[in-house]
């Protein structure tokens, strides 16, 4: 897409021209994605949030700098990513401590006895019709870092590889390399139900 | 060799993410291929699972206090501007208009007040004093500067005990 015609570039640089209301609009866009990107590497839903106002915080402060190369999400991403991966890196937020929870603060997995029966389907099957998010999320967690980004940008957030490649700051045979091992990763842990 | 570097290709082919050209080489492959048109079909099962897992795991995560968060990120943003602006007060028009005055008066007074430091000793004299004293020297000269001025022809200049 040109980043022109982007709806979400076209409020940035309304945010540039000191445009609150236009802030406030990309806020509520997008906190809810990113939010659910970062929990991906937090395993808290409070630090995920603190992550996510802090990337917001950036936005605002690199303001000045932003220039519409290529799609806000790509720029917002970067900001996010970089954000989640230096969070990864502290000892104390790599292991995840904290169930994901819904409000209430119970676990996200649904009763298998509620659901029929269904023999002769693969791990993976078996988890999309039982929805075990939480053995998801546990695959998920094992992959490197930069091979979970990768793989979330392109595959959560519609991410071009060009686009992940701009926000990991990193080139597109690399991230080529990182969604592709990512893939095959996850389907074989997932497989490992078998 | 060919499915080894054929591989490496297969989930960008999935994602649509190869150049026209290079999908079309990775595509030939794969016709010829049956142990790499049986990954591809994997892949593409597996990229479409993927796809629905993690976008119902997006789904399944709380809700954000969006407008809780908004007030925090409002008053972070302003706080550190507010704080800015009042550690740079000194930095304000008014400031710096008063201290450049303050500068310029400060220095015509030292000018001016040269000669007066140098007669009470607070100030060396002026360098050429210091390297051409003999210049100064002849103060008899200007003693009698009055007289000399109004000095007529013919008469006799008064005498000095230097000769």
């Amino acid at each position: 897409m040109n980043p022109e015609k982007d709806p979400d570039v076209q409020l940035m640089l309304a945010v540039q021209r000191g445009d609150e209301a236009a802030f406030e609009a990309l806020f509520r866009k997008h906190v809810r994605p990113v939010v659910g990107f970062a929990l991906s590497f937090v395993g808290s839903q409070a630090r995920a949030e603190e992550l996510a106002q802090e990337a917001f915080v950036r936005v605002y402060q690199t303001r000045s700098r932003y220039q519409p190369a290529a799609r806000f999400t790509t720029w917002l991403y970067r900001i996010v990513t970089n954000l989640c991966l230096s969070d990864t890196r502290r000892v104390e937020h790599r292991v995840m401590t904290e169930p994901h929870t819904r409000g209430g603060g119970g676990e996200v997995v649904v009763d298998a006895g509620d659901l029929p029966d269904e023999q002769g389907q693969s791990g993976e099957e078996r988890l999309l019709a039982h929805e075990d998010l939480d053995r998801v999320r546990d695959v998920l967690d094992r992959l490197p870092p930069q091979q979970r980004a990768a793989l979330l940008l392109a595959r959560v957030e519609g991410l071009s590889y060009d686009e992940v490649a701009k926000s990991l700051e990193s080139s597109v045979s690399a991230v080529k390399s990182l969604i592709h091992r990512a893939t095959v990763s996850m389907r074989d842990e997932l497989a490992k139900d078998d | 060799m060919w499915c080894r570097w054929a591989q490496r290709d297969l989930t960008a082919l999935v994602d649509r993410e190869l150049t026209p050209s290079r999908a079309r080489r990775v595509r030939r492959h794969v016709d010829r291929c049956e142990a790499c048109a049986e990954q591809l079909a994997g892949l593409q099962q597996t990229v479409r699972r993927q796809r629905e897992l993690l976008s119902r795991l997006n789904e399944a995560a709380p809700e954000a206090p969006v407008d809780a968060m908004l007030r925090r990120l409002r008053s972070e943003i302003r706080e550190p501007e507010a704080t800015q602006q009042a550690r740079r007060w000194w930095l304000s028009p008014q400031i710096v208009a008063a201290v450049a005055a303050s500068a310029v008066a400060v220095l015509g007074l030292l000018r001016l007040s040269e000669p007066l430091l140098v007669a009470v000793g607070l100030e060396d004299p002026p360098e050429i004093v210091a390297e051409k004293p003999d210049l100064f020297v002849d103060y008899t000269l200007f003693e009698h500067l009055d007289t000399i001025e109004h000095l007529e022809v013919g008469s006799a200049p008064p005498t000095d005990s230097r000769g």
